[in-house]
């Protein structure tokens, strides 16, 4: 291939992030999960954070306890996923009429979201993300109300969920869990987003995902709440993903994989029970961005100069 | 996104509301007559491609027709380029290397394997080996449709996690598996049931290269391809077969398999189960995945009392909207809101997972294609004119109105021709093989509630007639 002399290139044989030689004795250790199987990680949500789009917010699940090792390389991944929304407006002059909102989603990696740099076009599996997004999406939008118009729903993953652990075997990181949490993660945060921008909505989705992990020497697998792909290596059997409605008691969306065999049904509760932990704080998010936007948090006590982001923790009950 | 070209005409919102009030009856009425659980008769070729492993089509009653081919190369695996390597300590080796996986799992590998030694337990094959492209025309290869099925083939495909490891030869050379779907008609309903389908017949049928060299060195194969091992071996100790995708929809309390493009377009809910088979016989759920029922980008019915087009005058949007959302839904037609009920989507994946339901009929159905392409081969190399002769006659006397069978249609040119088996025992004389028309009809009972009518052949048989001319001499 002709070296491209217009323009300063990267190196020809790619790059990658410096990796530092261990000490002849260190122990690697995976990270166990240490949480109970149906407690949920903390998760951080705040809308508002885009000024110039219709609506936005930002998603974290930071790092539960840091954990000490003489190692540089970071042991576990959080999640942060940020959203904007842009609509409802007019479709394009030359666009044919449509009677129902036009929404579209687009999801994207950022390329350093992940330990191995992904690119910057779009590849198949984020837009697959974007196919599911779209159907949790779809669900909860009053379309009919915005004829003629299309709403634009573009999600940034600046952090992903990583599929196993790092230093793992390579049979580990197949399957894809990672993908159903930062799924279950981009539900929640679009979500809050079209709150935001004030789009109809019949109610707030909320993602939630659960996994079937082997359990200790026993064939029934334990179910698990919000799963870290990276403490189970391996040992994921099954997951599931849920866009659920809590007042309505439906499901938007649903995605499941792998074996679950004759759990499967308790998986979908456990996913949505997942959801609705996740709902709570997703409410009292949306109810302080009101509150904020009415007004109403100059008269009380709030006090400004906290800092921008400072909120009580919200204790996540089902 | 519909493709660009596409000249359906959406539904009016009095189509749509029939449709839905007729299958939300107990039991529903549908527009075809089925019942719910009735499949619609379709037409499946297996071994239709000479050069690819393996092939299929299938052609659906509403004239959607699908091919797919998988061909199989071989690849070199690449090489473990850790810079520390180490057999004593447990220290995990880091890779180094642009965008490379990361290590091979020499040492954390199985318990049971030494490290270093380079012999793999478990976990030998890679899910990457499958590579599959979907053709949809119209639809470019990035839009949102081919993406999703293709993601929902494979990911039921790779899900059990023993096709990789079949595609293993050795530590440096692999199979990779290229599954390449068409679907060679325009997309009238959702493809994925269909392509699914032919998916699975035509990994059925795939066959690899009998290995002759052994361990590490470079592999060589047996020229001959009788000795072929199929990809998905048919012992009775093991009854490995690929996964099947069913698209499963519900209106009301009702849920509808096989559903058609009216069907779809008033959807309430619609999932697609993907099961496979266990090694005890039993079925598994592999993925479940919603799709988003069509029947939300439909346009709402207008009320008689805000319709202007009666002489009075229309109210103002405002009002409009309360007067329509405070009508009853079964008289006016809305589009669905929200999502479906926990307990719907329990009770559909219990229809489709159960014993002697729907999953295990289809994939009965698809197993008796494969037993009588089988039974085919036998006779042909056995030389069994009896059996010509009584399928022939059985062929005589065949009435579309009468049978209540799934059709199989086999091509024993096209099997010659791959196997090098002799076709000459069907050819007794130019006008036979016209009349014949290289077709052998093979009746497979089906349980009651797969209920096929003859569809007319005519378009493949004109087609077949050509191909048959050359063999005569």
């Amino acid at each position: 291939m002709q070296a491209d002399r217009r323009r300063l290139n990267a190196p020809a044989g790619g790059t990658a992030p410096p990796v530092f030689a261990a000490l002849p004795n260190t122990k690697l250790q995976r990270q166990t999960r240490t949480r109970k199987p149906d407690e949920h990680r903390k998760l951080f949500l705040q809308t508002g954070i885009v000024p110039s789009a219709s609506g936005s917010a930002y998603y974290e699940i930071p790092p539960q306890s840091q954990q000490q090792t003489e190692l540089l390389v970071p042991q576990t991944s959080s999640l942060k996923i940020t959203c904007t929304v842009h609509g409802p407006r007019p479709l394009p002059r030359n666009a044919a009429f449509s009677p129902n909102l036009l929404l579209s989603t687009h999801v994207k990696f950022a390329p350093f979201a992940t330990r191995n740099r992904r690119g910057y076009v779009r590849d198949a599996s984020e837009r697959d993300l974007g196919a599911h997004l779209e159907t949790a999406l779809r669900g909860v939008v009053i379309g009919e109300r915005f004829p003629k118009s299309g709403c634009e729903v573009v999600v940034t993953v600046l952090e992903g969920e990583e599929d196993g652990w790092w230093a793992g075997s390579a049979e580990g990181k197949e399957g894809g869990w990672g993908m159903m949490s930062v799924l279950a993660g981009c539900i929640t945060v679009a979500s809050a987003a079209l709150v935001d921008a004030g789009i109809d909505c019949v109610d707030l989705v909320s993602g939630g995902v659960a996994a079937v992990v082997h359990g200790a020497g026993g064939k029934d697998g334990v179910l698990v709440l919000d799963p870290a792909p990276s403490e189970h290596d391996g040992e994921i059997r099954a997951a599931c993903v849920v866009g659920y409605l809590q007042s309505r008691d439906e499901v938007t969306e649903m995605w499941m994989k792998g074996d679950a065999g004759m759990q499967a049904e308790q998986l979908i509760d456990e996913a949505v029970k997942a959801a609705s932990l996740a709902r709570a704080v997703l409410a009292e998010t949306v109810k302080e961005a009101a509150e904020i936007k009415l007004g109403k948090g100059d008269e009380s006590a709030v006090p400004v100069n906290e800092g921008k982001g400072k909120s009580k923790d919200v204790v996540m009950t089902g | 996104m519909p493709p660009q070209y596409s000249t359906a005409l959406p539904l009016s919102p009095a189509e749509l509301s029939y449709l839905h009030t007729s299958l939300s009856f107990d039991p529903p009425i549908r527009p075809d007559g089925r019942t719910a659980t009735q499949f619609r008769p379709l037409i499946a070729e297996t071994d239709v491609l000479p050069s690819a492993n393996g092939s299929a089509r299938i052609c659906f009653a509403d004239g959607t027709e699908a091919v797919v081919g998988v061909k199989c190369e071989v690849e070199r695996s690449p090489s473990d380029r850790s810079i520390l390597r180490s057999k004593e300590d447990d220290v995990k080796r880091l890779v180094t290397g642009g965008g490379d996986e990361e290590m091979r799992d020499e040492s954390s590998g199985g318990e049971d394997d030494e490290v270093g030694n380079g012999s793999r337990g478990r976990g030998e094959g890679r899910n990457e080996w499958v590579e599959m492209a979907i053709e949809i025309p119209g639809y470019r290869d990035d839009d949102a449709l081919p993406v999703f099925l293709s993601a929902m083939i494979t990911e039921a495909l790779v899900s059990d996690g023993e096709l990789k490891n079949r595609l293993y030869i050795n530590q440096r050379f692999h199979w990779r598996l290229y599954i390449d779907i068409l679907l060679l008609s325009s997309p009238l309903s959702y493809p994925l049931p269909l392509l699914s389908l032919t998916t699975h017949l035509a990994l059925l049928r795939t066959r690899l290269p009998a290995l002759v060299s052994e361990k590490d060195e470079d592999p060589h194969f047996n020229d001959d391809w009788e000795a072929a091992t199929l990809l998905y071996p048919q012992s009775d100790q093991t009854t490995t077969r690929p996964p099947v995708t069913l698209l499963v929809m519900s209106v009301g309390d009702n849920i509808i398999f096989d559903p058609s493009k009216d069907e779809l377009a008033v959807a309430d809910a619609v999932l697609t189960v993907s099961i496979g088979k266990t090694p005890s016989s039993g079925l598994r759920l592999l993925s479940v995945r919603t799709v988003d029922p069509p029947s939300r980008l439909t346009a709402p019915g207008v009320p008689n009392s805000t319709n202007s087009a009666n002489g009075d005058t229309a109210p103002p949007m405002q009002e409009a909207l309360m007067l329509r959302e405070a009508m009853d839904e079964h008289s006016l037609w809305r589009p669905p809101r929200g999502g479906m009920k926990r307990a719907l989507v329990g009770r559909m994946i219990k229809m489709v997972v159960d014993k002697n339901g729907v999953g295990e009929e289809v994939l009965e159905g698809l197993e008796g294609v494969d037993k009588a392409l089988e039974e085919c081969i036998t006779a042909i190399e056995a030389k069994d004119t009896e059996t010509a002769k009584q399928w022939e006659q059985e062929r005589e006397t065949y009435t579309p109105t009468t049978i209540d069978e799934l059709i199989v249609m086999l091509n024993p040119i096209n099997t010659a021709l791959n196997g090098g088996r002799s076709s000459r025992v069907w050819m007794r004389t130019k006008d036979d093989v016209l009349n014949l028309k290289h077709r052998v009809v093979r009746r497979i009972a089906a349980s009651d509630t797969i209920n096929n009518f003859l569809m007319d052949m005519w378009a493949a048989e004109v087609h077949r007639a050509s191909p048959s001319e050359v063999w005569l001499n």
